[in-house]
């Protein structure tokens, strides 16, 4: 912790000494003192509206991926489902953007849809993958008890997968976050996206560097919490050991 | 009891591991099986217990006909206990719910105390671990269980703890065990055969050994 914020104060010296001896223009890189004068209290509505967004997507997303594979796997159709779902990933989920915005209007469902689809989409496959990987002495509990698909998908395979999973949710979670302040670009009221957009327009670069700062921390935060979350979670990931 | 066929090669290697036909079983009691290093013993476990029915249906044959993921248990060097679930929850899973009466006593019977029961399996020490393993395939009742390598972490008092446990259970239902240990062989005093892989060909060439045919009915 200590070393964290030496490197943070370092860095702000660092950046302050580089815009206040003009070596950089303003352009590129505004003065510290700038950017916090950029403050207005309307960015934590912003904020708000943006985590609101990226909450509801995804963890709307993350549902509908386990929804998506528990039903592929009670049709029989979980093989197919990896290679369509490959090729689909393939297809930027920020190129449809614009295309959600026309047919779901500038209002929420829309932008949080974008959301879901892209957590979904991100979190699908390593799903997919951690499942085939589940060691035969759990797979083959199924058979044994015997146990229903559902049931055995929500006593079995959902934790089971989960354990080899946080990579995968730390990485969904930066993606729905990147969405939801992608999706604010297009005509939201509110939102960090927004205040990155009419700042653009204004040529407000301080403005800009202030709500990226923000989304910086937030970021962080998120990333932390997802990660102590998960280890009281998933208390068990790492000490099942060879038994 | 017949095993027509218990047949495995694994993917990519030339030899079969198993290749064994048309093996007249004696099918009570406890038996054992030996064989060094590398013979099969636990893949012919495996195979026995469906590990391999996924990928090859017909790679174990029994007559009268057995379902090898259902009447077969096996309980080896493999955690075949969940993580994210308690002792209790793991067996109420694995056993249903009517083997919560009993749990505790069951643990006594295999030298554990009843607390046992809340505790998670990385909590455990792996003699333990195999004893919680034992109540919970034992109860679930299968035609044919296997213990593979399954006392080497135990002691002595736990040894004959989880014999007498298996007997209780089992009653005359078959058992086979690995065995290495000449101490252990003197416990398994209910031994009517035993089984010895050659690793080589990987077929039996020693079966109903002298020692302790007679012993068929405790």
């Amino acid at each position: 912790m200590g070393k964290g914020i030496i490197f943070i104060v370092a860095t702000m010296a660092v950046w302050y000494v580089a815009a206040e001896s003009s070596f950089v223009p303003p352009l590129y890189l505004p003065s510290p003192v700038d950017v916090v004068g950029a403050y207005r209290p309307h960015i934590w509505v912003d904020l708000g509206a943006t985590l609101f967004r990226t909450l509801i997507g995804l963890t709307l997303g993350i549902l509908l991926a386990y929804v998506v594979h528990l039903a592929a796997i009670m049709c029989r159709v979980i093989d197919l489902l990896d290679s369509q779902f490959a090729a689909s990933r393939a297809v930027p989920i920020i190129a449809v953007l614009p295309l959600f915005v026309m047919w779901f209007g500038f209002g929420e469902l829309g932008r949080i849809l974008i959301v879901m689809l892209s957590a979904t989409l991100y979190y699908l496959a390593p799903l997919h993958n951690s499942y085939r990987l589940l060691p035969r002495e759990w797979t083959i509990l199924r058979e044994q008890v015997p146990l229903s698909v559902p049931n055995y998908y929500v006593r079995v395979v959902v934790p089971g997968t989960l354990g080899t999973l946080l990579g995968t949710l730390r990485l969904t979670v930066a993606i729905a976050f990147t969405m939801a302040i992608a999706s604010e670009y297009i005509g939201a009221q509110s939102g960090l996206g927004k205040v990155i957009d009419s700042a653009r327009v204004t040529f407000n670069v301080p403005g800009i560097f202030l709500a990226i700062l923000v989304a910086l921390i937030i970021g962080f935060g998120f990333d932390l919490l997802m990660v102590t979350v998960f280890a009281r979670l998933v208390h068990w990931a790492g000490a099942e050991g060879k038994k | 009891m017949i095993l027509r066929r218990a047949f495995w090669r694994y993917p990519g290697s030339g030899d079969p591991i198993i290749n064994l036909a048309n093996i007249e079983l004696a099918w009570q009691g406890i038996a054992t099986l030996c064989g060094p290093s590398g013979s099969g013993k636990t893949t012919l476990f495996r195979l026995l217990s469906g590990w391999f029915s996924e990928k090859d249906p017909s790679c174990c044959e029994f007559d009268p006909p057995l379902s090898p993921v259902k009447d077969v248990r096996m309980v080896g060097m493999h955690s075949s206990l969940l993580p994210w679930y308690r002792v209790r929850e793991n067996i109420a899973l694995q056993c249903g719910k009517r083997a919560m009466e009993d749990l505790d006593a069951n643990l006594l019977r295999v030298g554990l105390s009843a607390t046992v029961a809340d505790l998670y399996p990385h909590q455990l020490s792996l003699g333990m671990y195999k004893r919680v393993e034992i109540i919970a395939a034992t109860l679930m009742q299968p035609v044919l269980l296997l213990l593979d390598e399954f006392f080497s972490s135990m002691d002595d008092e736990a040894k004959r703890s989880v014999l007498s446990f298996v007997k209780l259970l089992r009653g005359d239902r078959m058992t086979w065990v690995v065995a290495h240990e000449e101490e252990l062989r003197h416990m398994l005093s209910s031994l009517c055969w035993s089984l010895v892989l050659d690793g080589q060909s990987g077929v039996v060439i020693d079966l109903r050994a002298s020692w302790g045919k007679a012993l068929s009915s405790s």
